[in-house]
């Protein structure tokens, strides 16, 4: 019976590399087709004064600030970061995007590839794009994660791109990975439509031996199975009103590609005259080795954020709380919520000082998790 | 069931390829006005709009193409956006880097001229700088922005130069990008907008 299970298993596991591969190999076969097809298309810069051939340009972001919190080893500490973008434009179709991270964290500086990404501008509404890239999962992440564009000073706990007093793990504990992805954009009358696929290296079992496994997206160049985490994302917007936003991702996080992980993401937004609130929802599926089957573990969350601008102050409020649905035997038992009202003044449209006051609580935890974070945020 | 989920992945790049193909030669003439709509519109849904005087025509080039990856812009608004841009910023070259020129302690006259050639020469920067993509003036115009046909009695002559010469001097965040206007400019603009009425004319 057991021998069964596990012919049956490799069977399958043999069948998805192969599904893999020649999903890989027509894809690539596709765009190959399509470049030479497309080849005689115009130029992507079109109506400018200036067309060049290379240039390099240097943006990014950085904050400077105060954290005060009444737990954890980081109590009450001046915090600075930066995270320089360069961009390197060759001729009209190919584009090289980094970005880099330096974070100053208990006395040593770290530092971060967010992501280096080639793009290829097949034509007026395909981009090919491959390399370490903010994945398109969601809206934070891909989108608004800069400080001086999110507008608060810290992220929702949903993602765990920063440091956090939230009581529970992130949802997706990653913003970037590494892959290919194809990205269509479409603008029908005045909608703006966009569609994205991306194969990546996916997740891996941060401890195999642990009864739900924490999962990490190690961003490396070799991948900790033979599967690839396969993702799509759709966009439906009218700007500047509204935009609604579906993602779904999907891989295996095993060695032997048995156990896999899911998670689906919707994303709304509206803004009016001053007035924007956005949210997001997430839930992820992740299978667990257990005696008795392969059981799911399912956790889910969302947040709402709301800003109003009047003048040159904005105040914003986000409310952020993950759920985990129990089933028999699970050692984890997760629930969490954060209030986190914020204020910004703005200098000019890409400088502020922001102060934002976090309400962290956990479920059955009477620990009073509350932090205050002053930033003076800057987008150049 | 893998190879069923293959498949369907194969199949949507293949659509996806496919209309992109089909729709890759649309054109606009009116690009600049159309790039300063998008600009406001989809490039301000996400983040407070940056001056086009922050950077120089040839580092627009590359700026928009990074945001039309980002911001999922079709070719045809990437171009719009980069000329609305490479319109807007003046000659960035001769100011140091392109810095925002604003001149704080310049004294705003309050007062209007209806000489016809001033006018006319307002008409004439109006459609340069594609006021119309977010501005509705003369009846006609984007929403971005509020509209312009009373704007010149009802804020006053001296807010609008002020508004002219800095847009962010009543408001940080404000979309309106930074032209880099003349005092000479400025003058025939409020001219022209000073010639309009509200029935959506002219005087």
């Amino acid at each position: 019976m057991v021998r069964n299970i596990r012919a049956r298993r490799r069977r399958e596991i043999n069948h998805r590399s192969a599904g893999t591969r020649t999903c890989a190999v027509v894809t690539v076969g596709l765009a190959a087709a399509t470049m030479f097809y497309t080849s005689s298309a115009h130029g992507q810069t079109g109506t400018g004064r200036v067309v060049p051939t290379n240039e390099t340009v240097i943006s990014g972001y950085g904050t400077v600030g105060y954290n005060a919190q009444t737990q954890g080893d980081n109590l009450n500490a001046f915090t600075a970061s930066v995270s320089p973008v360069f961009l390197f434009q060759f001729q009209d179709r190919v584009l090289f995007e980094m970005e880099l991270e330096f974070d100053l964290r208990e006395g040593v500086t770290e530092t971060g590839l967010e992501y280096a990404q080639l793009d290829y501008i097949l034509n007026d509404n395909v981009v090919l794009v491959a390399g370490k890239f903010l994945l398109p999962f969601g809206v934070f992440g891909p989108e608004i994660h800069p400080t001086w564009i999110n507008k608060h000073t810290t992220a929702p706990p949903l993602y765990g791109h920063h440091v956090t007093q939230f009581g529970a793990p992130p949802l997706l504990p990653v913003l970037a990975d590494v892959g290919a992805m194809a990205r269509v954009a479409l603008n029908p009358g005045r909608m703006q439509l966009a569609f994205i696929l991306y194969a990546t290296q996916g997740p891996s079992a941060e401890d195999a031996d642990e009864a739900v496994p924490e999962l990490e997206f190690a961003s490396s160049s070799s991948d900790g199975n033979t599967d690839k985490m396969l993702g799509t994302r759709v966009d439906i917007g009218l700007p500047p009103w509204v935009r609604l936003s579906l993602s779904y991702l999907n891989g295996d996080y095993d060695e032997s590609n048995a156990l896999g992980f899911t998670a689906w993401n919707v994303a709304a937004e509206a803004r009016t005259s001053g007035f924007e609130i956005r949210g997001e929802y997430i839930q992820t599926r992740q299978e667990i080795q257990s005696v008795g089957g392969v059981p799911t573990f399912r956790r889910h969350g969302f947040y709402a954020q709301t800003a109003y601008r009047r003048g040159r102050w904005e105040p914003v409020f986000r409310w952020t709380q993950i759920f985990a649905n129990n089933f028999a035997g699970a050692p984890q038992d997760i629930g969490a919520w954060q209030a986190a009202p914020g204020i910004d003044y703005w200098l000019n449209p890409s400088i502020a000082f922001m102060v934002g006051y976090e309400i962290n609580r956990e479920r059955g935890a009477e620990i009073d998790n509350d932090r205050v974070v002053a930033h003076f945020a800057f987008g150049f | 069931m893998k190879a069923r989920k293959t498949l369907t992945y194969v199949a949507l790049v293949g659509v996806m390829v496919t209309v992109g193909v089909s729709q890759a030669h649309a054109q606009d003439s009116t690009a600049i006005a159309e790039g300063s709509r998008v600009y406001g519109n989809t490039c301000g849904s996400c983040h407070n709009a940056r001056s086009p005087l922050e950077r120089t025509d040839r580092q627009w080039v590359t700026i928009v193409n990074h945001m039309r990856v980002r911001g999922n812009l079709t070719g045809r608004q990437a171009r719009a956006v980069l000329a609305f841009l490479q319109a807007s910023n003046g000659d960035p070259g001769a100011t140091s880097g392109g810095a925002v020129q604003s001149d704080t302690a310049m004294t705003f006259s309050n007062l209007v001229s209806s000489d016809p050639t001033l006018v006319e020469r307002g008409g004439q920067l109006m459609a340069l700088k594609a006021c119309i993509g977010c501005h509705i003036a003369a009846g006609a115009g984007g929403n971005v922005g509020p509209a312009l046909d009373d704007v010149v009695g009802n804020k006053g002559p001296s807010f609008v130069r002020a508004k002219l010469a800095d847009p962010t001097f009543n408001n940080s965040t404000s979309m309106m990008p930074n032209f880099g206007l003349t005092p000479e400019e400025i003058d025939a603009l409020v001219a022209y907008l000073g010639s309009l009425t509200s029935d959506g004319g002219q005087d």
